[in-house]
């Protein structure tokens, strides 16, 4: 669900990844000050006047801050003073490294498991084909800054901690160039079990 | 046994071949596009994992919005595809203000007799329209005339009795009790609205009164703590369901989490009737992002249906548009929208 956090920082007002492009902040601005215009009929019963105005204020500051390379520097400097997370802007490219797996890693975990080659990737086996490449939780939180509350949550399968798929897709195709699986593989069948989750939720929960 | 062979006998009506000669090619042509659709249909519902014996059919609920906002013509059209396509279909009429989906599908209305609106009226009718694999149930005597609720009750248990493939509920513009259990009891929840202010705003009304009835209404914990802490908030600081789960964090961590999954697990159906500008199929995505942000909803855009005189014209002649105007815009919608719909479920049972 989207949650108040998911405005705590300017690109979760605007709802765009912290490496967006200038493009992308552009875009995503105009869409959402069109969507919560006060006028707008898909806020009419949804949002008080008094709050669309305030939200649509709240876009244009993050739209005016990061549409600008100068403040956006200054304003990732004080949010990520660990440096930012993203890959994806292109003075960054240089410096980052990708997440790739140790050298002793086997080529195939799936196969050195004894594992069928098509057999689900989940939380479970994803913890063990971290076991078989010799990675840490600790290494995998340090090379990609994914928090080890959510790496755990994800070995776990504890849907329910875990963020916005938005975000638990970036996650996982991260941790996939870590342990030699395939990404796509990985997203698919972990968010495959993520639906499954939803829908068994939902079904439990059918009459209330 | 493949689709095709499921496939129902056409209904007379299509098979009639033209008489006059140069109406012939017209009339050929439009047959081809249509079986070319239906084929694509076909192989669609084909890839859906139908079991030979379904332990429970597919429920899919018309709901919300206003009256007018065309879930009645649009339950009876989708129930009509799907059992063209060879599915065992009934459609059910719940709707408590009296709908007609009877109207929409060529069928007689349930005449009252006095005495019906005084003794109980007996069990709820189902009844098959002739050459279709197509069923409609309804209560025995016309809603909005008196204490509908069980009657209403009967029928939406006669409807799941009947061991279809899939059963179509019109709930009608309400947001009583029996409407939203039944709405958020169905495998897909389909909000019809048509793009004005009056209908987004009773829409939204439907889909908080929905939400909140799925967080909180029962008797089991994570419910009753909801409740407890919503009835102390004197001065509204609680205003949407991420102040609630913030609230209930401190107090109750397990009752959050419940809470939080409720309302992730809501997926309800957007769909946008009577569109007449290009603005307005686009609102339906607007409205799954908005509600997302305001309501922390993960809604699903069904997409926009034409505006039509079809569906006027085919209403006025009580006859089922699908089958009076088989290559309408309107027609095209409808199915686009069953096929976007069918997709959306497909996955999920897939997964499920």
């Amino acid at each position: 669900m989207h949650h108040r956090d998911d405005d705590a920082n300017l690109y979760g007002v605007l709802e765009v990844d912290p490496g967006a492009t200038e493009d992308e902040i552009r875009r995503a601005y105009k869409r959402l000050s069109t969507l919560f215009d006060p006028n707008s009929m898909v806020v009419y019963g949804l949002y008080r006047l008094a709050e669309a105005q305030r939200l649509g204020e709240r876009l244009r500051l993050a739209y005016e801050t990061l549409v600008d390379p100068e403040k956006r520097r200054g304003y990732d400097r004080q949010l990520y003073p660990q440096g930012h997370p993203s890959l994806r802007r292109a003075d960054q490219r240089v410096a980052s490294v990708p997440p790739t797996p140790r050298p002793d890693a086997p080529a195939d975990p799936i196969a050195a498991l004894g594992l069928a080659e098509d057999t689900p990737l989940t939380g479970e086996v994803l913890a063990k084909v971290r076991q078989v490449c010799h990675v840490t939780l600790e290494e995998i939180a340090d090379r990609t800054k994914i928090p080890m509350f959510t790496l755990r949550c994800i070995e776990g399968d504890q849907f329910a901690d875990l963020p916005a798929p938005v975000y638990l897709k970036g996650f996982l195709k991260q941790i996939a160039g870590m342990l030699n699986l395939s990404p796509d593989q990985l997203v698919a069948d972990y968010m495959g079990a993520y639906s499954a989750w939803e829908i068994e939720s939902a079904r439990n929960k059918r009459w209330g | 046994m493949s689709q095709r062979d499921a496939a129902p006998d056409p209904p007379d009506e299509l098979a009639a071949a033209p008489t006059a000669t140069d109406e012939e090619t017209i009339d050929v042509e439009e047959a081809d596009d249509e079986q070319d659709l239906s084929q694509e249909l076909s192989s669609l519902v084909g890839e859906i994992p139908w079991t030979d014996q379904p332990t429970e059919p597919l429920v899919i609920a018309f709901a919300g919005g206003k009256g007018g906002a065309g879930r009645s013509l649009l339950a009876a059209n989708v129930g009509l595809l799907l059992s063209r396509l060879g599915r065992e279909v009934v459609v059910a009429d719940l709707d408590p203000g009296g709908s007609n989906l009877h109207t929409y599908l060529g069928l007689e209305p349930i005449l009252p007799t006095p005495g019906s609106l005084l003794r109980q009226p007996g069990p709820p009718r189902i009844e098959r329209l002739s050459g279709t694999h197509l069923s409609l149930c309804r209560p025995p005597r016309p809603m909005g005339t008196g204490a509908d609720d069980p009657l209403r009750a009967e029928a939406l248990q006669a409807a799941l009795d009947t061991a279809s493939d899939v059963v179509i509920l019109d709930l009608g513009a309400q947001a009583d009790p029996l409407t939203l259990d039944t709405y958020l009891a169905a495998d897909a929840g389909i909000v019809v609205v048509l793009p004005e202010p009056v209908a987004v705003e009773r829409s939204y009304a439907f889909l908080r009164a929905a939400l909140y009835r799925r967080l909180m209404h029962g008797d089991d914990e994570p419910a009753v703590v909801a409740r407890a802490l919503l009835a102390a908030d004197q001065v509204g600081q609680l205003d949407t369901p991420a102040d609630l789960v913030d609230a209930l964090e401190g107090v109750h961590p397990n009752a959050a989490a419940a809470i939080r999954a409720r309302v992730m697990a809501f997926n309800p159906k957007i769909l946008i009737n009577k569109c007449r500008a290009r603005a307005d199929r686009d609102m339906g995505a607007g409205m799954v992002s908005a509600v997302g942000r305001r309501l922390g909803i993960n809604a699903e855009d069904l997409g926009g249906v034409e505006y039509d005189d079809a569906a006027w014209e085919a209403t006025r002649r009580r006859r089922p548009l699908l089958l009076e105007y088989p290559g309408s815009t309107l027609g095209n919608d409808v199915e686009r929208m069953a096929r976007r719909l069918l997709a959306l479920v497909g996955a999920r049972e897939l997964r499920g």
